[in-house]
């Protein structure tokens, strides 16, 4: 697949008469990270909805695999778009590979590709110990690593959609630092296979480590775009979250880190 | 962890299984009650071979009254699955949205205003056919109050449920207090339940139903396990969520308006049977439907059979035995509350 996965041009969003997007363009390129951060209210999840295909641009275009947003069928936006929520609402007593088995739906791939794709994916996520608990018994960041699971099955293969996109909202928020960690790495390797991944991160120097591309958002309008250790400036981080952040480099590598 | 871990490879048999004891015990229903029969009888009945005293017994009053039992259970257990995949919450029974209160408000105008008029259609009586309409027209009510720009509100319908299930007793209230005596007796009566008065034609008006509305649901399977994620996850899976609820809630509406239409309020097997079948078999609606149908009509048979022959010759309604089973059934679901993932 050739061209862009994603591509928003000059894309406005208004809700209840508030403009939550403003003129906003945005290409996404296979095997991209991508993170997105900004202050609360600036759009971030208003982005994330829109790409998902639950908000409609006000003005301006959207295309997902070259097609534009008001020719998205369900089953075409769910071959190609795998959205990993925030908290997940589940409370009947699915086992972890059936939750993982469910993010197969939208496919007649028939049950042995499905068995092969939830192995993989329950392997990517260090899940395979755990497949036959009770999904409500898991902990916090079990449950999430299920969920991450699930919708990587969905997008698991090329060949059910050439052009695949990922959205995270805050992946890691409910994950210890060895999680987080191995959460980053099992998506920089998904992203490896040709998927775009579009992700809301709050902390930067996660999205330092493992985004190659930051966008910053603040008052609905992109403010920054580019390699995420060259967006974050002290200046940046002052308009985003009007905070005063130290950036230091790491001694050995050079990455920048940033402390509040 | 779950009792039955490879449902797929047992499938077939755990089916069986459920359709050998559903034989049983509609074999245990025929034989029991006022009067009761051996196998031998039976087998008389069944080659043609026995008196005519038995095959009127068998024939004309047992055998469509245990039918009628197995189908009205089954048709309640299913609409009690769906209602729970739908509201997303195990403790949801089909009564929430209102149809059992609109039935018994229906059920009520037919007794008290309508009393003089004599007219049935396919062998359901006015009453029935006032029940099946003021169940119907709750829910109606109630889906219109919770539909709104952004698709179909659960939390609204729930709230209009209750709503509208308080406005419908005021109004049952309202002509229990205009009613004589008799009709009292029977409106009490007709909201405990009972099998009694059943024929063939009911028999097979509630086959058609209960096969259609079971096949319609099962359809929605993958759907109605996606729709356990979440509204906006089942959406990202591909699923039309706005089209799955309506297709559910008249699923729902049809069912249960003709289950108590025939059978009165029969309370518990609709909540409690799908739980049960959970536990054993996990959430997965292509097992949890069809193995729900099987155990309420097991559950609603065996009750029948005890509400006939426990007093016999006189008859419990079955929807007293069934709340007097069901509500400890319950009560012991409830301490496994983390088990059955209704939520801390």
């Amino acid at each position: 697949m050739a061209g862009p996965i994603l591509e928003l041009q000059q894309v406005s969003v208004t809700l209840d008469q508030v403009e939550c997007l403003r003129k906003l363009s945005l290409v996404l390129q296979p095997g991209e990270v991508t993170a997105i951060t900004g202050p609360n209210g600036a759009g971030k999840t208003t982005l994330l909805r829109l790409i998902a295909g639950e908000l409609r641009a006000s003005t301006g275009q959207v295309h997902l695999a070259g097609r534009i947003q008001s020719e998205w069928s369900l089953s075409f936006r769910a071959k190609h778009v795998a959205v990993l929520p925030q908290v997940s609402a589940l409370n009947f007593p699915f086992t972890v590979e059936e939750v993982v088995a469910l993010g197969r739906s939208p496919h007649s791939t028939g049950s042995q590709v499905d068995a092969e794709i939830v192995d993989a994916a329950l392997a990517a996520m260090d899940m395979t110990h755990l497949r036959r608990r009770l999904y409500p018994h898991l902990s916090g960041g079990e449950k999430q690593r299920t969920q991450l699971a699930r919708v990587m099955a969905q997008i698991w293969r090329r060949e059910d959609a050439p052009a695949r996109l990922l959205l995270l909202d805050e992946p890691t928020a409910s994950l210890d630092l060895g999680h987080q960690q191995q959460l980053m790495m099992a998506v920089r390797d998904f992203a490896a296979q040709g998927v775009a991944v579009l992700m809301v991160l709050h902390d930067l120097n996660l999205a330092l480590g493992f985004a190659d591309r930051l966008l910053a958002v603040h008052k609905g309008e992109l403010v920054a775009d580019g390699p995420a250790t060259q967006v974050i400036t002290s200046e940046l981080l002052q308009l985003l979250f009007g905070a005063s952040a130290e950036l230091f480099h790491h001694p050995r590598t050079g990455r920048p880190l940033v402390l509040l | 962890m779950r009792p039955l871990n490879h449902i797929a490879q047992i499938w077939p048999v755990l089916l069986l299984a459920a359709g050998l004891v559903l034989l049983a015990s509609v074999v245990a229903s025929l034989c029991f009650g006022a009067l009761t029969f051996t196998p031998t009888d039976l087998w008389a009945w069944l080659t043609g071979r026995a008196d005519a005293q038995t095959q009127l017994i068998l024939g004309q009053l047992r055998l469509p009254r245990t039918l009628l039992a197995a189908l009205v259970g089954g048709l309640l257990a299913i609409c009690g699955t769906a209602t729970q995949g739908l509201f997303r919450n195990s403790l949801a029974d089909p009564s929430l949205i209102g149809v059992s209160a609109g039935a018994a408000a229906g059920a009520s105008v037919a007794i008290v205003l309508l009393r003089d008029v004599q007219w049935s259609l396919w062998g359901l009586s006015l009453v029935s056919l006032g029940a099946f309409a003021g169940g119907l027209l709750v829910v109606l009510l109630v889906y219109r109050l919770a539909r709104g720009a952004s698709g179909t509100s659960v939390v609204t319908m729930l709230l209009g449920g209750m709503a509208f299930t308080f406005l419908a007793g005021a109004f049952t209230s309202l002509l229990e207090f205009m009613a004589d005596n008799d009709m009292l007796r029977r409106m009490s009566l007709w909201r405990m339940g009972g099998l009694d008065g059943a024929d063939f034609v009911r028999v097979g008006l509630l086959a058609v139903v209960t096969t259609g509305i079971a096949a319609l649901l099962l359809r929605q399977r993958q759907a109605l396990n996606a729709l356990l994620l979440g509204e906006s996850e089942a959406r990202h899976l591909g699923v039309d969520v706005q089209c799955l609820q309506r297709r559910v809630i008249v699923c729902v509406a049809l069912g249960m308006g003709v289950a108590v239409a025939t059978a009165g309020t029969i309370a518990f097997i609709g909540l409690v049977v799908p739980h049960m079948v959970r536990m054993l078999v996990g959430p997965d609606h292509r097992y949890v439907l069809p193995l729900s149908g099987c155990v309420g009509a097991i559950l609603l048979v065996l009750a029948d059979t005890f509400a006939r022959s426990v007093m016999a010759p006189t008859e419990l309604p079955v929807g007293l035995v069934t709340a007097f089973i069901g509500a400890p059934v319950f009560i012991s679901l409830l301490r496994q509350r983390r088990y059955l993932g209704i939520g801390s």
